[in-house]
């Protein structure tokens, strides 16, 4: 359990984090992963497909509870204190505007393609992708080509329109 | 084995960037990527988008939380005795609340029987009125000692420590034959359609339909106190043992109660 715990956290948060852009919300979500796990008390088949999808079980409910009370489960995902220093404030403007850009073209795509994005840029296997998604694992390949392509023809356009 | 003159498909590429790709494939395609300038070109597209994408997700990225994996297993094991504790009170509840009720003169059956009653009723319609829900309970088997009709309608239900079976539309003529039995439910017969019952946690309410209903009363020996009117007209009173009534019981056992004795108001 604990190797499980070394070598999935630190993934299951980046992946929560990137999908809802709230460090508190991935870490308390992965936290409670990793629980219910220990709860569970024996290990599941494939420990890390069983994560990923109480994860993202996790993170969905999370958001329908908040839009069910009329929260708006967008937090501030890019506060940045610019310090005195110019061109240290121009760079983290810079960045600042790029994790927007990023954001605003993740938020364009499906629920599944940025998933799909996600969990194949953590490394995740198809097999394991194909579990936590529920889908067929002979399509997870076609379906993530399909999910970078979007991605990248929406930066681009994202990028030109600026 | 694919001849190598046929080019890797977008999928195929990823595949094999992805280490997704069966061994055997996997081999032709490393054969076919040294000869296809083609193919290759289009892996290298596809691995600096990989690369692109890479990078911009890693913008959005922030130092992971201290979590050690101990603290988390101490919750796990915390959450595990909260709900062993829960699922021990309850059947601790359970337990008690059963031996409770099949205790003699205990309140519980009465309080559970209310409980139904009032759960019953919030699922009735606004236009219902507040007597009690009409209790469709199957009567069990006649006892033997009484003639019946297969058709024959009633009600059974189990005594609280306090009953009153109220008669409360008089026929111009009726019987009402009254038995004492060994079972732990009351049972009312009659025939069908000759009355309406409602019944409460404390009272059963009868409401006669015919000039000449006959009805067949069945008292649980071990029942407390129940009390047996037509209107305010009390015809049979039986305290635990003690059973008091104007009409005394024949060689059978059963007290035959004319009713209809009484004029309504």
């Amino acid at each position: 359990m604990t190797a499980l715990f070394e070598a999935q956290f630190q993934r299951i948060f980046r992946l929560l984090h990137r999908i809802a852009g709230d460090a508190d919300l991935a870490s308390d979500l992965a936290q409670e992963a990793f629980v219910r796990l220990y709860t569970r008390g024996s290990m599941p088949d494939a420990p890390t497909a069983w994560l990923l999808t109480v994860s993202l079980n996790l993170l969905r409910n999370t958001r329908s509870t908040a839009a069910r009370r009329g929260l708006l489960l967008t937090p501030d995902r890019a506060t940045h204190s610019l310090g005195d220093d110019a061109p240290a404030a121009d760079e983290a403007l810079l960045t600042a505007e790029r994790q927007s850009g990023v954001r605003r073209v993740l938020d364009e795509l499906t629920e599944r393609q940025v998933q799909l994005l996600l969990l194949s840029a953590e490394g995740y296997s198809y097999r394991d992708i194909a579990i936590a998604l529920s889908m067929n694992e002979s399509s997870v390949g076609g379906l993530l080509l399909r999910a970078k392509r979007e991605f990248r023809r929406r930066h681009i356009e994202a990028k030109h329109a600026t | 084995m694919q001849p190598e003159s046929q080019h890797a498909t977008e999928v195929e590429l990823q595949a094999w960037m992805d280490r997704e790709m069966p061994p055997e494939r996997t081999h032709w395609l490393d054969v076919h990527l040294s000869q296809c300038g083609d193919c290759a070109a289009l892996l290298a597209v596809l691995q600096r988008d990989t690369s692109e994408l890479s990078a911009e997700l890693q913008l959005l990225d922030v130092a992971p939380p201290a979590v050690r994996a101990g603290a988390l297993a101490m919750r796990a094991r915390s959450r595990r005795q909260r709900r062993v504790r829960m699922l021990a009170a309850a059947s601790l509840f359970i337990g008690v609340a059963g031996i409770a009720s099949a205790a003699p003169s205990s309140p519980v059956r009465q309080w559970l029987h209310a409980l139904v009653e009032r759960f019953g009723r919030t699922s009735e319609s606004p236009s219902q009125s507040s007597t009690p829900a009409v209790r469709v309970d199957a009567p069990p088997p006649a006892p033997s000692a009484a003639p019946r009709s297969t058709d024959a309608s009633g009600v059974a239900l189990v005594p609280g420590p306090m009953l009153r079976i109220v008669f409360d539309s008089l026929p111009a003529s009726g019987l009402l034959t009254v038995r004492l039995s060994d079972d732990s439910g009351v049972i009312v017969r009659t025939s069908p359609g000759a009355a309406v019952f409602r019944s409460g946690a404390t009272e059963l309410r009868i409401t006669t339909a015919v000039s000449d209903a006959r009805f067949e009363l069945q008292l649980p020996t071990n029942a407390g106190r129940v009390v047996v009117l037509e209107g305010r007209r009390t015809l049979l009173t039986k305290s635990g043992a003690v059973v008091t009534s104007a009409w005394s019981a024949d060689s059978t056992g059963a007290r035959r109660i004319p009713l209809g004795q009484v004029r309504p108001r």
